[in-house]
């Protein structure tokens, strides 16, 4: 229920914010005050959040909305990227 | 390391968990039924057992109507179990993406709804006497129809 347009998804990085602090999904979503599927569909971007998650969300993990949240796909950390970075 | 960050909404969420519904949202009673597969069957149940209680005043046989009535609310039960309620809890209850759920379920109900008045209405037009049977079949099934799109259509409960 509930389909999105094509055009209006958001990509995430949750799911590597998440794992970096060793935070299971239940853990996120009980910091969050969601259920822990939410965390899952936040995660595969079937579900983008209301504005207010999602600067819950960043308060929490202390980062700006737009370095978890974009419009556009982020990066892949390849090997050439992060060299590229590097230079 | 991570900060905690809860506010007033929070815990009005973690109350209504409190109250009763964590068991239904979180807890893993019938988490066999929570599958896509089963619950589909289950929807199948719910509209069979309909069918078997609607097709009991014709045939004249009141033990399929008996029969009928008691599969229609034991499968739908457990379709509400099966979807963790979420058609059902009070808003309070669910977080923002099973609300959208909610709301998006709530408005095909509506359309449902008002194809099965157009249903009933073409029943008593066309066969009179089974027009209770229909109003009562439809009252029914709208009883249960938000549980019922919920366990169709969302992919993961």
């Amino acid at each position: 229920m509930a389909d999105k347009r094509p055009d209006e998804i958001v990509h995430n990085r949750l799911q590597m914010l998440r794992t970096e602090r060793g935070m299971s999904r239940q853990q996120l979503a009980d910091e969050l005050g969601v259920h822990y599927q939410t965390i899952g569909y936040l995660e595969r971007g079937e579900y983008s959040p209301s504005l207010y998650l999602a600067l819950k969300i960043a308060a929490l993990f202390q980062l700006p909305v737009d370095a978890i949240f974009a419009l556009q796909p982020f990066p892949t950390l390849s090997p050439e990227a992060l060299m590229s970075g590097m230079r | 390391m991570y900060t905690t960050f809860m506010s007033e909404s929070d815990t009005q969420y973690r109350q209504a968990l409190d109250r009763g519904h964590q068991r239904l949202l979180s807890g893993p009673d019938f988490f066999a039924l929570r599958g896509r597969t089963p619950r589909r069957w289950l929807v199948l149940a719910v509209c069979g057992s309909l069918a078997l209680y609607f097709a009991g005043s014709p045939l004249h046989k009141p033990w399929l109507t008996l029969l009928g009535l008691v599969l229609f609310f034991t499968s739908s039960v457990l379709v509400r179990f099966a979807t963790r309620g979420v058609a059902d809890l009070p808003a309070s209850a669910l977080d923002e993406r099973q609300l959208v759920v909610r709301n998006a379920v709530y408005v095909a109900s509506y359309r449902l709804a008002g194809g099965l008045v157009v249903l009933v209405i073409g029943v008593a037009e066309l066969l009179p006497g089974l027009v209770v049977p229909a109003l009562l079949a439809s009252l029914f099934a709208l009883l249960v129809t938000p549980s019922c799109i919920v366990a169709w259509t969302e992919r993961e409960l």
